[in-house]
């Protein structure tokens, strides 16, 4: 009478333990491709809006060099928007790893410089059309320089995320 | 603790760490979809341009770059702007003339 009843018990532990197991090693699984998942999603989010900064600029600078100040400042309030809409987009991502954090820093940053770059080159633009050309020049030289400084720390986020 | 509701609570914690690999790779999936839908309107929005630059960030920070240049040649210009092209572009006219290339304008 006794023997059967340890061997069901010893059945029951053994399942016990199988399940104990196999849900372990489901949990351990599930952590590495978590934290890869946060950084991946900052990636694509930082290429997406790069994108689409690098197709504003590249209309403004048109713009500028076929003399169109209107429309090169009509550019320049979209190209800021588009920065600022960059930075949203930045903020709602939760990256997984100091690097992932660290570059979504400098992302952030980025784009703020950016979002400056883009009210300066529209002031210059409505300078330009005014005929202030030495208010346009100013605006412009500011706007280069957040340029420069966000392009740096947009390629340093990039580099951190590899 | 019965053997019993031992068994419910491991099968639940299994049944949870199941869903949080399945959440993760999904969200994997969904970049990788994402990466090729911006991949796919690159190729559509920029045919006239070639290839695609592989490093979007390096494209961007050259692009605003350059614009920054041409801004500030543009605004230390003595030249006087081309009006009648600046307001054929408030009408909205001559936009697909080669000067637009974003594609949600």
């Amino acid at each position: 009478m006794r023997a059967p009843a340890f061997c069901r018990r010893s059945v029951a532990g053994g399942r016990v333990f199988a399940l104990v197991l196999s849900s372990l090693a489901a949990v351990a699984l599930s952590f590495p491709v978590a934290a890869s998942a946060g950084d991946a999603a900052l990636r694509t989010t930082l290429t997406q809006w790069s994108h689409r900064i690098a197709l504003d600029a590249q209309g403004i600078g048109l713009s500028a060099a076929r003399r169109h100040p209107r429309r090169m400042t009509r550019r320049a309030r979209h190209f800021r928007l588009d920065a600022l809409r960059a930075r949203n987009a930045l903020a709602a991502v939760r990256p997984s790893s100091a690097r992932g954090r660290r570059a979504k820093k400098l992302a952030l940053a980025a784009f703020y410089d950016y979002a400056i770059v883009g009210r300066q080159w529209a002031l210059s633009g409505q300078a330009r059309l005014r005929g202030l050309r030495a208010a346009a020049v100013g605006h412009a030289r500011i706007a280069a320089q957040y340029a420069r400084k966000g392009s740096a720390l947009l390629l340093a986020a990039k580099r951190l995320l590899g | 603790m019965n053997p019993r509701k031992l068994i419910v609570t491991v099968a639940t914690l299994a049944l949870l760490a199941g869903a949080g690999v399945a959440g993760a790779v999904a969200g994997n999936s969904a970049t990788r979809s994402a990466e090729t839908a911006t991949t796919a309107t690159t190729t559509t929005c920029s045919d006239d341009q070639g290839e695609q630059a592989e490093n979007d960030e390096q494209e961007a920070a050259d692009e605003v770059d350059n614009a920054a240049t041409e801004v500030s040649q543009e605004a230390a210009s003595t030249q006087t702007d081309d009006q009648a092209g600046d307001d054929q572009g408030d009408n909205n006219q001559g936009d697909d003339q080669g000067e637009n290339q974003n594609c949600d304008e």
